[in-house]
């Protein structure tokens, strides 16, 4: 199956610590959201954590995939830890590429309606909470599927 | 062209198997991906028709591509379509599609096909799955065991693709047909074979068109189809007589239909088993069992479901942006601009056609991106083999409200646009499920009325405004929800089915195969545009500039004293009668009208009414609305009477009555529960 278990044991820590971000700053982005929109007051990190529920959902979901794979791992069952992994990771570079996508749409729209770029606005999406979890996801992401392969072969 | 008549053939070949088997693909391989798309008769259900060249019968071969599905019962549109193509169209070649990965399944499909006596060539697909999962079918051992060609294929990689083109073509030359596949016993056999000489005595013009075998395996079933055809053809007592030996035949069986599947499916798995070969002891882990674990997971399969919900209009949404704003500053910038500086035009002329149609149609087409963006994404998920597994997640939740897993594909649709949702109910086997779920679609809310949330949230709510727009998705969810739950219990009262679904493996999306999709579902909305729309406009221009006392002018459109003395201004004031309690407009009332042609029209209408561009429509709104009148009239948007197209793909699909209905119900409930947040509202904010 696995053949260096010692790297799936640091790949299911990182996958969990990864997860507990995940989680806080989903419920964040719930609360940013609550904040701002049904008692208009001050959000936590606003810029760096929307206040967007369904955002919000996804980074929990993201978390609790990635906790899963600890457990899993802690349980025994490897198949299922770096399952875990794998959707936890593949669905947090998603996210990660879309938020990359959405600030080079943002471009391309001020682009076309001859719009001044704000620098700030660009800098901001691209280190907004989901994109920045995302890109240190493709480490367990990487990981996991070098341990499907090996699983595969 | 025959040599001796010099007449040239045509062939038919049909084309079936159990739904992501890769039917389609293998459809796109011996056609060329070259096929019109049309309905069946009577039935919306799209028919896909292709063709191919055969030298060696020096004919062409048409090729038609019939509806997914796992037997051939009477339950479900997509089976009657697939059942009477085969039995009264008769075609010179049935290819099935087999899983080789899931053989029993397929089997069952095959064994029901050969009972109607058709020309049977098995296409065994997915055999590289099956062997990635540690066994291998022996397809010479099935040949034999079934009588017919079996031809092993990887579609996706044009793997035996060329081989099972040469069988079509040796089996239009060699009909081969074996209907008596599955025996049933010693003493229902006795009596199959009994009604059979009855039968085919007493109406030979009824066994001459269908196989005997079949019409009597049916008619013992209980097949309400076959035994309403047997009523017509054959005598009171001749019927009578086969009535007395259906009471025998459950007299000894028991229930006759499940005793014939039961055995069906015993001997579909007894050949799979027979022609299985494990070849690894230790199944290979494949891409499915890992992610299956966990996207199809009790606790973590739903909020993975939502997550991967959201992903897909956050795609649609965010990354259409730019494209929408340069379809917009196209049409509604450079080409309004021209038409608005040709000077040799009539007055009335260059206002219809900057005002009205440029200004309408071009509105709607901003969406476009929208949509396809929406559909592209849908369409990966539908050919990842996602779509299959969110159904699965959801039916449990679904089921409390009494509608079935396969509902959250059309209402999920439904978001982008109604008319393919209502369309997609087709794939649900229950008639009253798919009813309730085809009435339920409506109140998904689609695309088009998020410019109307985002215009009026953006005048009124200040702060609140995403929270506003949000809302209308939660509370569109909601009734969705509790009107199928009201639906279930009372006009469709009934037991919800149970859920069974083949999920198929996971597969990378094949590009051309999204992209083909993506435009069949697109194009809908761009004919729409082209048509229903475009009329939709001329007719607000016409009733803007025209009024009980005669010609108005385009003035109107600049000028609100004259346009209230319009057509429109008169229908507006004798709607706003109802409409006043909530505090509208009665420019906002007539806005409302329009919006039954396409919803998308109401923000084009509300510019025009109120003598104003888009851009400067929210300040305007700002002194129309307040914020709790703009909510009633965003909630009413969302729920009352859906645009012209949906109730049209309603008729189609149930009849008049259901399209009635459903105009009456949304209508009313809009209006109660815009009236219901009104006085609410206004209580709480004193």
């Amino acid at each position: 199956m696995v053949k260096d278990r010692t790297i799936l044991i640091i790949a299911s820590l990182l996958a969990f610590i990864l997860g507990l971000m995940y989680i806080v700053s989903g419920s964040l982005c719930i609360h940013n959201w609550i904040i701002s929109s049904l008692i208009n007051g001050k959000a936590v990190l606003k810029q760096f954590i929307p206040p967007d529920p369904w955002l919000g959902i996804v980074l929990v979901s993201i978390g609790l995939t990635y906790t899963a794979s600890a457990y899993y791992l802690m349980r025994g069952n490897t198949v299922l830890s770096i399952a875990s992994i794998l959707v936890g990771g593949g669905l947090a570079i998603i996210v990660m590429c879309l938020q990359v996508l959405a600030t080079i749409a943002y471009i391309a729209d001020k682009l076309i309606v001859n719009e001044e770029l704000r620098l700030n606005v660009i800098i901001s999406n691209l280190l907004r909470i989901d994109g920045i979890l995302g890109y240190i996801s493709l480490i367990p992401f990487l990981l996991g599927y070098k341990f499907y392969k090996e699983m595969k072969s | 062209m025959d040599k001796a008549t010099n007449k040239k053939h045509k062939y038919t070949v049909a084309i079936v198997g159990i739904p992501n088997v890769g039917k389609s693909v293998i459809f796109n391989k011996l056609t060329g991906g070259k096929a019109w798309v049309g309905n069946w008769p009577g039935v919306t259900v799209e028919k896909k028709v292709g063709r191919f060249r055969a030298d060696e019968l020096n004919a062409e071969i048409e090729v038609v591509d019939l509806p997914g599905i796992y037997s051939l019962t009477a339950y479900s549109v997509d089976e009657l379509i697939a059942r009477n193509f085969i039995i009264e169209e008769k075609p010179d070649v049935v290819v099935v599609i087999a899983n080789a990965a899931n053989l029993e399944r397929s089997l069952y499909l095959i064994l029901s096909i050969m009972e109607l006596g058709a020309n049977v060539v098995v296409a065994l697909n997915m055999i590289d799955i099956a062997r990635s999962e540690g066994y291998e079918i022996l397809h010479d051992k099935l040949k034999q065991v079934l009588g017919i060609p079996v031809i092993p294929t990887i579609a996706v990689s044009n793997v035996g693709i060329e081989e099972l083109r040469k069988s079509i073509i040796n089996s239009i030359k060699r009909k081969v047909s074996r209907a008596r596949i599955v025996s049933y016993g010693k003493e229902l056999e006795g009596i199959i074979s009994r009604m059979e000489e009855i039968l085919t005595e007493s109406s030979p013009e009824l066994t001459n068109r269908y196989p005997s075998r079949w019409l009597v395996i049916k008619f013992l079933e209980g097949d309400e189809d076959i035994t309403s055809k047997i009523r017509r053809y054959v005598s009171s007592p001749i019927f009578n007589e086969l009535m007395k030996l259906r009471h025998k035949a459950e007299e000894i069986v028991g229930d006759v239909e499940e005793y014939i599947t039961e055995v069906k499916f015993k001997r579909a798995m007894e050949i799979a088993r027979l022609v299985t070969r494990q070849i690894s002891l230790t199944a290979k882990i494949n891409v499915t069992d890992i992610l299956d674990t966990i996207l199809t997971h009790k606790v973590l399969g739903i909020p993975l479901a939502l997550s991967i919900m959201y992903l897909l209009f956050r795609f649609a949404f965010d990354l259409s942006a730019p494209l929408s704003d340069g379809i917009d500053a196209l049409i509604n910038g450079i080409l309004r601009d021209w038409v608005k500086s040709l000077k040799f035009l009539p007055i009335w002329l260059t206002s219809l056609l900057a005002d009205g149609i440029i200004a309408g149609v071009g509105a709607v087409l901003v969406f476009l991106p929208v949509i396809a963006f929406f559909f592209f994404v849908l369409s990966i998920l539908e050919d990842i083999g996602y779509l299959a597994r969110l159904a699965f997640v959801i039916d449990k939740i679904l089921h409390k409200f009494k509608l079935p897993g396969k509902s959250i594909i059309p209402l999920i649709m439904g978001f982008g646009c109604n008319v393919p949702a209502v369309l997609a109910t087709r794939a649900i086997e229950d008639e009253k499920d798919r009813k309730v779920t085809a009435l339920i679609a409506p109140l998904s809310s689609c695309s088009a009325r998020l410019p109307v949330y985002l215009t009026i949230a953006g005048a009124v709510m200040g702060a609140y405004a995403a929270a506003a727009v949000t809302s209308m998705y939660w509370l569109s969810i909601i009734l969705a929800l509790s009107v199928g739950l009201l639906f279930r219990s009372t006009i469709l009262r009934g037991p919800t089915t149970g859920f069974i679904m083949e999920l198929p493996p996971y597969l990378a999306p094949r590009i051309d195969n999204v992209l083909m999709k993506t435009w069949e579902r697109t194009k809908h909305f761009l004919i729409k545009a082209g048509t229903v729309i475009f009329l939709g406009v001329v007719i607000v221009w016409l009733l803007s500039v025209t009024g009980p006392t005669g010609y108005l002018g385009p003035e109107a459109l600049e000028n609100p004293d004259i346009l209230s003395k319009s057509w429109v201004g008169f229908l507006g004031k004798v709607f706003s009668i109802f409409t006043s309690p909530m505090g509208w407009d009665w420019r906002t009332t007539a806005a409302l009208i329009f919006g039954f042609i396409a919803k998308e029209i109401i923000v084009g209408s509300l510019g025009v009414l109120l003598g104003t561009s888009e851009e400067s429509l929210r300040e305007v709104l700002s002194h129309i609305f307040t914020p709790l009148s703009g909510f009633t009239y965003m909630v009413f948007v969302l729920v009352y009477v859906p645009c012209i197209a949906t109730l049209a793909s309603i008729r189609s699909e149930l009849g008049l009555k259901y399209a009635i209905i459903t105009a009456l119900y949304q209508v009313i409930l809009a209006y109660i529960l815009a009236l219901l947040i009104s006085i609410l509202g206004g209580i709480a904010m004193g």
